[in-house]
């Protein structure tokens, strides 16, 4: 079987690779964790975040990001244990290699609207050891409204919580 | 925040969760292909659950990750596959039969024939008992018919 070398694209996503604490500074909503980045060959990541919902519960969350360069696009897949629908990812990384934009679609939470909206997820690299998520929704005005801004700190090698650990470890 | 209760339709992908070995033959064009690896498969919450692959014998030390759940808004099965070997992910839609034994996932995905363009797959997840679990991939062809091009059986080690 032939297998696809890696591109500058999949290269882009190994900067990822490693141990994160994720916080979101909305006073509404905090939330706290942990995540784990890890490769699924060279062409695939995997983050696996371990978090604590306002109200404590433990909520898992499973991001994969790859690249396809039939679609020339960036595709992906998200899940959350606290929701039952899966969002499938498709986007573009901006000029400067700074932001990768995947975008997607699920329910929406508009107040007096049902269906679908669209949705987009926003990574951006700050430095080597900081990146920001801020997840936005597109309303039936066609306006979008940030709902959500994580900020990723990489946990520095000799602070690594073991694997396994982390898991019973979720909030941080 | 509170979460969507499980479903019996989450409850039946929770029949999954264990480890497994497996045997593999796959026909692609005149050749046939036998395989044998692991997986791994874990619940992520109540709602989904997650298998990771091994294929030591493949012939490239290949790993890969399979997403299920059941969107309740959608009355579906929903789920994705990747693959180290692969840079094209797989989203699958399916439902169960009346027997509540065959879950039949449906994907599009790239043709393997040097044809460009894509065409429909199917994952058919199949609980034989307990201990043993079947997963046939078909593709369809152009005249609509469905191909099986590999047979999996898993054999359940804990």
């Amino acid at each position: 079987m032939h297998i696809p070398a890696a591109t500058p694209q999949h290269k882009w996503l190994h900067q990822l690779v490693g141990q994160w604490t994720m916080q979101s500074d909305d006073p509404q909503h905090p939330m706290g964790g942990i995540e784990e980045v890890r490769h699924l060959g060279e062409l695939w990541i995997i983050g696996e975040g371990q978090t604590a919902m306002p109200d404590g519960t433990p909520g898992a969350l499973r991001v994969t990001i790859g690249y396809d360069p039939e679609k020339g696009k960036f595709v992906g897949h998200w899940v959350g244990s606290m929701m039952a629908n899966q969002f499938v990812y498709e986007g573009d990384l901006d000029a400067a290699g700074k932001i990768l934009t995947l975008n997607t679609e699920g329910p929406t939470w508009e107040e007096g609207q049902s269906g679908l909206a669209r949705y987009r997820d926003i990574y951006e690299i700050v430095s080597d050891t900081e990146r920001l998520l801020r997840s936005e929704m597109q309303k039936a005005d066609g306006s979008w409204t940030e709902f959500m801004r994580v900020t990723y700190k990489r946990v520095p090698p000799d602070e690594i919580v073991e694997p396994g650990r982390s898991k019973q470890n979720g909030k941080h | 925040m509170e979460f969507p209760a499980a479903q019996k339709e989450h409850q039946w992908l929770q029949q999954l969760i264990g480890d497994w070995t497996y045997e593999s033959a796959s026909t692609m064009g005149e050749q046939e292909f036998k395989m044998t690896g692991t997986d791994s498969v874990r619940s992520l919450g109540d709602l989904w659950i997650v298998a990771n692959g091994t294929m030591p014998s493949g012939g490239a030390d290949g790993v890969t990750q399979m997403t299920l759940g059941f969107d309740v808004k959608r009355g579906k099965y929903v789920g994705s596959w990747v693959g180290s070997m692969m840079d094209y992910q797989w989203i699958y839609e399916g439902e169960l039969d009346p027997t509540g034994k065959i879950l039949t996932l449906s994907a599009e995905g790239p043709r393997w024939d040097d044809i460009p363009g894509t065409t429909m797959y199917h994952d058919i997840v199949e609980m034989v008992d307990d201990k043993t679990r079947l997963l046939r991939a078909e593709v369809r062809q152009d005249d609509g018919t469905w191909k099986e091009f590999m047979r999996t059986t898993y054999t359940r080690t804990s």
